[in-house]
């Protein structure tokens, strides 16, 4: 009861500001598509579709939003093509009841990523669009990081309070550890979670609490998207030394706290070769593979439901595989949307990381711009852990990255209308 | 307990953040001058 009063007060109080500032409903729209509220308070609200609520409200104030950019850039252009594509290859796809249950939160995800940077046009309204997706992430990481701490985690077991896409355990761990270097940058940057000693607690908290949530979870997906932020935190940090000594002390400790259990678990990565449930994704794999060499557009959302493949495993048995999921973002997308989707899928990434550079380059030449060097820096350092985790989780259409994708975007308008100004022009020896 | 500390945190979290931009749109749109590249064309 008392959550769903507290959820509903959210909702009007975004409803009592959001028609005098239509990017409110955007946020709203972030927020109920990534935490699911109608989940965590059945009170009240149950039975209300808030998603499709906010979702027009959100789609109205598009038209009232004032000084949207103009420009649509590549990835947007990108994006909407994707999307259409997606749409096409539903239409022929080949187990259409459960590719159209698929297109619909996927279609959702895509559209918003290509209207969410004509809503967020200020610094403040890019940080409050990065809160609305770290918020939902962070509330799940405070579930799983205490439980585990207090009952030690386990796999497959379900401490995620709530949220789309993102509960199911490896999908945690790799997400957990992607907004690691968000937080930080909430840590040191933001201008809503005020006082500053209120955002270095919760900044840090959260980091320590994701780092715990991603190893709590058991799965090994978490452990290979620690050891990636691990290792960029190495390239970035300036005390190496220091950090290594730290690193090495933190990780002397975490087997023993964790247990055998996950010791045991984690230690199976090194026998993946001959382990059913790492090379029945290899057989999902190349049964992808081969279902493309014949169907190069893909067979639509869900396809791998009429998947089938033995694998000989390096004891001499035969490994069935049969309906497996993609278990990679890549296979996922190549498998549903064919090669014309995997190659849209590898160019919004690689344009999305490019720019994101040129962003962090332009606002190293401006100390006042550092809070866009390493807004950028994050969401790029995100988005390899998302690229290491998703080749072993199935996420390719989750709105949690678009979302992310799309404040990307956002920043580079942002970043485009600086470069207009004459204090922000390059000069003629600057390079950009 | 624990799920309920998780709502608590979502939920405060974000009237939190909203009251703040609110609050600082309107500082922003009484300000004569507005900050260089945004909004602006």
């Amino acid at each position: 009861m008392l959550r769903g009063l507290l959820v509903l007060f959210v909702y009007i109080l975004i409803s009592a500001y959001g028609f005098g500032m239509p990017h409110l409903f955007a946020l709203a729209y972030i927020w109920t598509d990534l935490f699911r509220p109608q989940g965590v308070a059945q009170a009240i609200i149950s039975g209300l579709p808030l998603s499709m609520i906010f979702g027009v409200a959100a789609i109205g104030a598009w038209f009232f939003c004032k000084d949207k950019p103009r420009r649509v850039t590549f990835g947007t252009g990108v994006m909407i093509v994707w999307t259409i594509w997606m749409t096409i290859s539903t239409y022929n796809a080949v187990v259409q009841d459960a590719a159209w249950a698929k297109w619909d939160w996927a279609f959702k995800s895509a559209v918003f990523a290509v209207l969410l940077p004509y809503y967020f046009n200020t610094r403040e309204q890019i940080e409050s669009a990065l809160l609305m997706v770290l918020i939902p992430i962070g509330a799940n990481i405070i579930a799983v990081g205490i439980k585990t701490l207090m009952g030690g985690g386990g796999y497959g077991m379900d401490m995620a309070v709530s949220g789309n896409g993102i509960s199911e355990s490896s999908t945690l761990a790799m997400v957990a550890t992607s907004v690691i270097p968000l937080f930080l940058w909430v840590r040191n940057y933001s201008l809503l979670v005020s006082p500053a000693w209120l955002r270095q607690v919760m900044a840090l908290s959260l980091v320590a609490l994701a780092l715990v949530a991603a190893l709590g979870t058991f799965a090994r997906t978490g452990l290979v998207s620690v050891a990636l932020l691990l290792v960029i935190g190495f390239f970035r940090t300036r005390r190496k030394i220091a950090y290594v000594c730290v690193v090495l002390f933190l990780l002397s400790g975490v087997s023993g706290f964790m247990g055998d259990a996950w010791t045991e678990r984690m230690g199976t990565l090194q026998t993946a070769g001959s382990e059913a449930s790492a090379m029945g994704r290899v057989a999902a794999w190349l049964w992808t593979l081969d279902y493309v060499k014949e169907h190069p557009f893909g067979g639509g959302f869900n396809v791998y439901f009429i998947n089938y493949f033995s694998l000989p495993m390096t004891d001499g048995t035969i490994l069935e595989v049969k309906g497996k999921a993609f278990h990679s973002i890549y296979f996922e997308v190549l498998g549903e949307l064919g090669i014309p989707g995997l190659v849209m899928f590898l160019s919004m990434i690689g344009w999305s990381i490019t720019t994101l550079l040129s962003i962090r380059r332009f606002a190293k030449r401006h100390a006042e711009l550092g809070w866009m060097g390493d807004m950028a820096t994050g969401l790029v350092c995100s988005t390899f852990i998302y690229m290491l985790g998703g080749a072993f989780v199935g996420v390719a259409f989750q709105p949690y990255f678009w979302y992310l994708f799309g404040i990307g975007i956002s920043l580079k308008h942002y970043a485009d209308r600086l470069r207009k100004q004459p204090e922000y022009a390059p000069t003629k020896t600057g390079f950009e | 307990m624990i799920d309920n500390l998780s709502v608590l945190f979502c939920c405060t979290t974000v009237i939190w953040v909203v009251v703040r931009l609110v609050m600082l749109e309107r500082v922003r749109k009484r300000k004569a001058a507005p900050r260089p590249g945004e909004g602006g064309r």
